[in-house]
């Protein structure tokens, strides 16, 4: 990172309380209800009105949130939850045992993750600040299970649960939670306005804020979040000074953004990891030596710079764990099969798979314009290399929907798994694009049975070595993302998602 | 003359109906499904088709145009998948201020365009009326989008006189209210000026040809006299038809603008509605947008009447 990039040093006696910040964010959320919606953006909301037993900390490593301490029995069929004190809700009510429950109950009821929880037999209540998950099977990783960032186990209240009837999403009158805002009004596609909770209780286990817990303290009166979808208003936005902050700007205009004194501009790594799935059903894409023919062919580094405009905004590397992250693990790169740069290679391993020429359709949506430019460097790699590539650009949710037709390759985008377990979605019983591998599955059941990290580690890099041989997608690299605020906005870091907690503006 | 109003009424029914079935149809045609884009990529099939059966999609397309259409004629227009509000709600907050983006835009049409044709009409073959054909076929043909998007650098990043969009409510800050439209307002009506303007130049100089304008003239009438009390408002009469259906482009123009300018309106919405497949919301859009422009096209054709005294309505 350029010196100018790196995060403000605060000093925790500068702070200073009061004001509205406005932000400006790429879409308003679809949903504010955590439970179901996947999208980032409900994510962003999320993080900063509720709280978890247990979330991640900087270093993307587990640490209680809303838990005093938590333990297993040694057979790991009781998972016991002690739960902090004092904590209230939005509305007043104190954070109990039976709130817990009930929110884990909601959670097994609605949640697209409820498979997870699918083993929990019993929730025992002990006392109003401990309960115990019972379950009919072991489950060692049940604390990266819940300290899931989104589609989580948000905690609410029993009593404002037991107001959604069933088939009812969590909204604005329900949206209670623990964390250091409340909601106070959400149009949406107008703006949702989040206020300082005035009665929240800071997790002083910490010094300060770490991840997405830690001490978090809301220095601002008001977080104004405004879905401003068309990029070049948010520039005009953050340089008119309309906005404190702004969410994703286009990579071009880093230079003239970093130029304007009055502009932070914030390099937030390792945001996207844009990738390319396999129909691994479909001929010749059913054939492992076709897949590795494709793996061969590509040259990561000019798809990556594609993707990011700028060298500035894009790293190499073939872990499916960013490098920020202690999964960490760059076994694609160790076997030589990141990056290969090998059109002749590509051509004999087709060959040896009886590729004549067929016709591949690769899908490609126009929405993400990163998406859009590095499918089309892609599917020039591609032909040049011998493959007759018909790439197809849809709107995204045609996209999604074309892939119930014919298709071969398909773009798109993780985000940053914050467990091994966030891969088990290879797994066959998640029919994930209708993939199958033994191995793969042999592999992330054993991923479940296991506490200790050491040995966790050591699976998910065998899993990652076995997506590399087996190749049902490919990684290209990490894509980072630039976001901007005014200079007289102090405290922000960059994380996973965006935190206004610990920030302050002193015009 | 009632006769006349209610029965173009009641034409609207039939013209409703229609635009609620080609969009219905239209939308259940293009690929792509509000449950699997709500769940996120990662849903299961079975999860998909829960949320599919409870939103009621299992059900065949005629049945679900009808249970629709039901609705619709009791004034409910259903429920947005995405937005947690009915969609008359919905509607109801954003419409206004695509309404208010698009008469400002009309204003500022009228403002510039009528005065522009007359004064080229009048000094027809000179400097000015060549100038001022250029700034029209000019303003014709730039794209609104591309002019908000120049408004907005030299304005609102330059200048900084006024903001880059967002908007205020009347009721919460007049001053910023203004503030807040006249960038989209401009963006809205320049392009729509020129068309008014070359409207306005043909139908003056059309009017100034007539013979009793001539009679004006040998009579040693003053020839502001002409122009402004008796050839003007005989040449404003076809102007006022294209206002109407100025209006309406107007209407559907804010979609691209309210995108740009971050404005709340029913273009976001029906954007936002689209991308997500919300196919009440869809429906209920579409169908306001057309009632709109069918109602402010029936009052124009009325009008019309009080401007020229030789049309009448049986």
């Amino acid at each position: 990172m350029t010196p100018k990039d790196v995060p403000e040093v605060v000093d925790p006696a500068d702070p200073k309380e009061g004001g509205e910040l406005t932000v400006a964010m790429t879409a308003s959320p679809p949903m504010l209800d955590s439970n179901i919606g996947w999208a980032h953006q409900t994510a962003i909301v999320t993080t900063h009105v509720m709280e978890e037993l247990l979330t991640y900390d900087e270093d993307y490593a587990i640490i209680p949130q809303l838990a005093e301490d938590y333990y297993a029995n040694d057979a790991y069929t009781e998972w016991t939850f002690e739960l902090r004190r004092d904590v209230l809700f939005h509305n007043g009510q104190e954070m109990t045992s039976r709130d817990v429950k009930a929110s884990f109950q909601r959670t097994m009821g609605v949640s697209p993750r409820a498979s997870d929880f699918a083993n929990i037999e019993e929730i025992r209540l002990e006392g109003d600040h401990q309960l115990t998950l019972v379950f009919s099977e072991p489950e060692p990783v049940l604390p990266a299970l819940v300290a899931y960032p989104y589609v989580g186990v948000p905690i609410y209240p029993a009593d404002v649960l037991t107001e959604v009837e069933e088939g009812e999403h969590i909204s604005i009158d329900n949206y209670i939670g623990t964390g250091p805002f409340e909601i106070d009004e959400w149009i949406p596609d107008d703006y949702l306005r989040l206020v300082r909770f005035e009665d929240y209780s800071p997790d002083t286990r910490w010094d300060g804020p770490t991840g997405l817990g830690g001490k978090r303290i809301a220095y601002v009166d008001e977080v104004l979040m405004v879905p401003v979808p068309e990029s070049g208003s948010r520039v005009a936005g953050i340089v008119a000074g309309e906005y404190h902050w702004v969410q994703d700007l286009p990579k071009i205009e880093y230079y003239d953004l970093k130029g304007d004194p009055n502009l932070e501009t914030v390099l937030q790594k390792a945001q996207w990891a844009p990738v390319v799935y396999f129909d691994t059903n479909e001929p010749p894409m059913n054939d492992v030596r076709m897949r590795r023919a494709i793996q061969a062919a590509l040259n990561h580094d000019h798809i990556m710079l594609a993707a990011a405009e700028l060298e500035e905004f894009y790293r190499l590397c073939s872990s499916f764990f960013f490098q920020e992250q202690v999964w960490h693990c760059d076994i694609g790169e160790q076997l030589g099969l990141y990056d290969q740069r090998d059109p002749e290679r590509a051509l004999e391993l087709a060959e040896e798979a009886g590729y004549d020429g067929e016709e591949l359709v690769f899908l490609a949506t126009g929405d993400y314009e990163w998406m859009y430019r590095m499918s089309i460097v892609m599917a020039e790699q591609l032909r040049e290399a011998g493959f007759n590539v018909d790439l197809q650009v849809y709107e995204w949710s045609t996209m999604i929907a074309m892939r119930e037709e014919t298709w071969h390759l398909n773009t798109s985008g993780d985000s940053i798994p914050f467990d091994g377990t966030y891969m088990n979605y290879w797994h066959t019983e998640q029919d994930w694009l209708g993939h199958s591998s033994p191995r793969i599955d042999d592999i992330l059941e054993q991923g479940m049975q296991h506490a200790d990290f050491e040995t966790r580690y050591d699976v998910y890099c065998e899993l990652s070595k076995a997506l590399y041989e087996e190749v049902p997608f490919i990684k290209l690299g990490d894509l980072h993302e630039l976001h901007a605020h005014r200079d007289y906005m102090h405290g922000f870091t960059p994380f996973w998602t965006p935190r206004f907690w610990n920030v302050w503006i002193e015009e | 003359m009632v006769d006349y109003v209610v029965r173009r009424a009641m034409g609207l029914v039939p013209t409703l109906l229609l635009v609620a079935v080609m969009s219905f149809v239209i939308m259940h045609l293009a690929p792509g499904d509000p449950a699997a884009r709500m769940l996120g990529v990662r849903a299961t099939e079975s999860r998909v088709r829960a949320v599919r059966a409870g939103m009621g999609l299992d059900q065949p397309l005629p049945q679900q145009f009808l249970s629709w259409l039901a609705g619709a004629v009791r004034g409910d227009f259903g429920r947005s998948y995405v937005l947690d509000r009915s969609v008359a709600q919905a509607m109801f907050e954003r419409l206004p201020v695509t309404i208010m983006i698009a008469l400002i835009g009309l204003v500022i049409a009228l403002i510039l365009g009528i005065p522009i044709g007359v004064v080229a009409a009048i000094r027809r073959g000179s400097l000015v009326d060549q100038f001022l054909s250029v700034v029209a076929i000019i303003g014709v043909s730039v794209p609104s989008f591309w002019l908000a998007l120049v408004l907005i650098f030299v304005f609102a990043m330059q200048l900084g006189v006024l903001p880059s969009g967002r908007y205020v409510a009347f009721s919460a800050d007049v001053v910023q209210a203004l503030r807040h439209l006249v960038l989209p307002g401009l963006a809205m009506g320049v392009t729509s000026a020129a068309l008014i303007a070359r409207m306005s130049r043909s139908c003056m100089l059309d009017v100034l040809g007539q013979d009793y304008v001539r009679t004006a003239r040998s009579k040693g009438m003053n020839e502001s006299r002409v122009v402004y009390r008796h050839a003007l408002r005989n040449a404003l009469i076809p102007v006022v038809t294209v206002t109407g259906i100025t209006f309406g482009e107007l209407l559907g123009g804010a979609v691209v603008l309210e995108e740009v300018f971050t404005l709340p309106g029913v273009g976001r919405l029906l954007i936002g509605a689209v991308n997500s497949r919300d196919y009440p919301v869809i429906q209920g859009v579409i169908l306001a947008i057309a009632l709109t422009y069918l109602v402010v096209n029936l009052v124009i054709d009325i009008f019309y009447v009080y401007l020229d005294p030789r049309i009448k309505y049986g």
